[in-house]
């Protein structure tokens, strides 16, 4: 009795024994189920001077999610943000806490992202830049990828249609001490002086001068006044510009003009009208692709939405994120998801193809812009475009 | 010759716009001894409660001045009493809080009017130009001019002329003894603090005419407000008046002769004057 009690037991846990050992395999695969999403840090200047660029990439990136379902390649994506404050300090800190602490795959932005290159060689993950940047000697971006290319890209053209198209052979330039407003200036002068122009004068004013009056003074007459400052003070140089009677002397262009961006416009008035700049994207861009984007903008957002070069940013960055996934079938590998980038041809709102060179820089159609006026609202109305701009050594057509 | 002419007008318009928003932070500082260094953001509030009145609701420009004054000095109503009178005599503690005071506004004023800055907005009655020497010199930069000018001699006025001004001074040089004479130092204390509010918020309704307003504009002013009230001397109108004069100029014509230097000139004046005259301009003892 006592043995058959004891092999009734044992007979029972060698069963339990069994069954669990089966059914290991489908515990395993039920978890698996639960698939990690796709984790995307997202670092926009949210406060200080962009705080407005920061808002609306932010509005680009979550359009394009949205578009996507939140899905790609069976993956859902999750997206988290930090708060740059437009600082590259806090950039890079900010960066480090998405790796190290909430373990993304792949990081967008920010807008100032120099400190961050070589951070994200060392973590080896792709960061997809936002905006254009100055490369310094010796910056290699391995890991980034830099879509906006690079300043030069966006002012070698105004330097080309400034010549070519408007004639001009003479220019006095006018912006700010720091990095990008000194590229400005030399990028444009290369450009101009290789057409065989003239570049007679070349004034930095510090940043967030409030009074321009001494430099407005101070301009020797040219064919054509080139600016180009942050978008607080690019208006005030404008309105004070005016202010001196200015306009019917010399015109203005403005290469990368998103500084001066739309809302500020009305603040300003008809002087504005006729003014010339360089940009890859403002929402007149007239092509289906670009219309899907601001219909889509302003479904989510509300009619009244400001869509420009800032917003564009974001929706193309996540595009990005988007195509390198479906590519990589949602292996979020980093090496993996960095060729897919540096492999892609994409069309995006802002260029017929969106592709990236071996070194990491984008390059992109740029367009030359007018202010308008269409249905009472001041726009940059696109006037001519020059095709895939190299961010290395743009050539003119 | 026009260029010197012109550049000295700027200099003069630069300075005025200092004079308005560096005179009550010299105020504030003179009398309660308070470093405000939120000054900066109310005038940034200023702009932006006029931005409102005169383009948002398209209202005259003259209740543009009134509101954003106003704002400004409630803004800052509510500071001292709230906050900043018990923390007399404790400056780091000040600085603390003022600096706070900074963001809270700032970021106030982000959900307020949003992050796009507004561009510079002049009425409709001061956009022509004089002629000047064969130039066109906006009107506005005159008016700009004038408004400094009017404050300065009404402050002076109050300050010298006044029996409340009298109280002020006499607060600056001893208080124990204007508490021993039955006057309410606590309400002497905020009726300073409104006033010096009350004209940085006015100067950022004028000021908002040449820069128009931004959200760093508290942090970008702040520092030109605070290099006049150390070369002027605290609490003295007519200190604040002569630093924002010469700091103008110094300024303006450091643009045009050491442009490379531009963003150093003033903090370079700022020593020299500070290594011969420790206590400003037309500050009192240290």
């Amino acid at each position: 009795m006592k043995s058959k009690k004891w092999a009734i037991i044992l007979g029972t846990v060698a069963m339990g024994l069994v069954l669990v050992m089966l059914g290991m395999p489908l515990l395993a695969a039920s978890a698996k189920e639960k698939v990690e999403p796709a984790k995307i840090g997202c670092i926009l200047p949210m406060t200080g001077p962009l705080a407005d660029a920061g808002a609306k990439a932010k509005q680009g990136i979550e359009l394009r999610f949205d578009e996507a379902g939140w899905k790609v390649a069976g993956r859902p994506i999750q997206t988290i943000y930090q708060d740059s404050a437009t600082n590259p300090a806090i950039n890079l800190e900010k960066a480090k806490k998405l790796v190290e602490g909430d373990k993304v795959h792949m990081l967008i932005g920010g807008i100032i992202l120099e400190f961050c290159i070589p951070y994200t060689a060392r973590a080896k993950i792709p960061q997809i830049g936002l905006r254009p940047i100055i490369p310094e000697k010796g910056m290699e971006l391995v890991y980034t990828l830099m879509p906006d290319g690079t300043f030069k890209m966006y002012v070698y053209p105004m330097a080309w249609y400034a010549y070519d198209i408007l004639g001009y052979r003479t220019a006095t330039l006018i912006s700010h001490e720091r990095k990008d407003g000194k590229e400005q200036i030399r990028a444009f002068t290369e450009a101009f002086e290789a057409k065989r122009g003239k570049v007679i004068q070349k004034q930095l004013a510090p940043i967030a001068t409030p009074d321009f009056g001494p430099y407005l003074v101070a301009l020797k007459d040219a064919d054509v006044v080139v600016a180009w400052f942050h978008p607080p003070d690019m208006a005030r140089f404008l309105r004070q510009y005016n202010e001196f009677g200015l306009f019917k002397k010399m015109p203005v262009v403005i290469p990368l003009c998103e500084v001066l961006i739309q809302e500020m416009m009305p603040g300003l008035g008809d002087y504005i009208l006729g003014i010339k700049g360089s940009c890859d994207y403002h929402w007149r861009v007239d092509t289906p692709i670009n219309k899907k984007f601001v219909a889509g903008m302003k479904e989510k957002y509300g009619a009244k939405v400001m869509v420009d070069s800032f917003t564009l940013g974001g929706y193309e960055a996540a595009s990005i994120a988007i195509a390198a996934l479906e590519a990589t079938g949602g292996d979020t590998a980093s090496e993996k998801l960095r060729q897919a980038i540096l492999g892609l041809r994409l069309e995006t709102p802002s260029t017929e193809v969106l592709t990236f060179r071996p070194d990491g820089w984008g390059s992109k159609d740029m367009h030359i812009f007018e202010i308008q006026k269409k249905n009472g609202q001041y726009v940059w109305e696109p006037i001519y475009t020059y095709r895939a701009v190299d961010p290395v050594k743009p050539v003119a057509p | 010759m026009d260029v010197v002419v012109l550049n000295a007008l700027n200099g003069i318009l630069f300075g005025s716009i200092l004079f308005l928003l560096a005179s009550g932070l010299s105020l504030i500082l003179g009398v309660m001894g308070i470093l405000n260094l939120s000054h900066g953001a109310l005038f940034m509030i200023g702009g932006y409660v006029g931005w409102s009145v005169a383009i948002r609701h398209g209202l005259n420009f003259g209740f543009a001045l009134v509101a954003g004054a106003v704002a400004a000095g409630l803004v800052g109503l509510v500071m001292e009493r709230g906050f900043l009178r018990y923390l007399y005599r404790q400056l780091n503690e000040q600085v603390l809080l003022t600096i706070g005071f900074i963001y809270i506004l700032t970021n106030l004023s982000l959900w307020i009017w949003g992050p796009s800055p507004k561009a510079p907005f002049v009425p409709s009655l001061l956009s022509g130009s004089f002629n000047i020497m064969g130039w066109p010199y906006p009107t506005v930069r005159i008016a700009i001019i004038l408004t400094g000018l009017v404050l300065a001699i009404g402050l002076w006025w109050l300050q010298d002329k006044t029996r409340i001004g009298a109280i002020i001074r006499a607060g600056m040089e001893d208080k124990e003894m204007v508490m021993g004479l039955g006057i309410n130092l606590d309400r002497l204390f905020t009726a300073v603090f409104f006033l010096g509010a009350f004209t940085a918020g006015l100067a950022g309704v004028v000021g908002a005419q040449l820069l128009g307003v931004n959200l760093s504009l508290g942090w970008e002013i702040l520092l030109y407000a605070l290099v006049v009230v150390v070369v002027g001397g605290m609490g003295s109108v007519q200190g604040a008046f002569l630093g924002a004069m010469l700091i103008g100029f110094i300024d303006t014509f450091g643009k045009v002769l050491f442009p490379e230097f531009a963003t150093y000139t003033i903090y370079l004046a700022m020593i020299t004057i500070l290594l011969a005259r420790p206590r400003g301009l037309l500050g009192r003892p240290i």
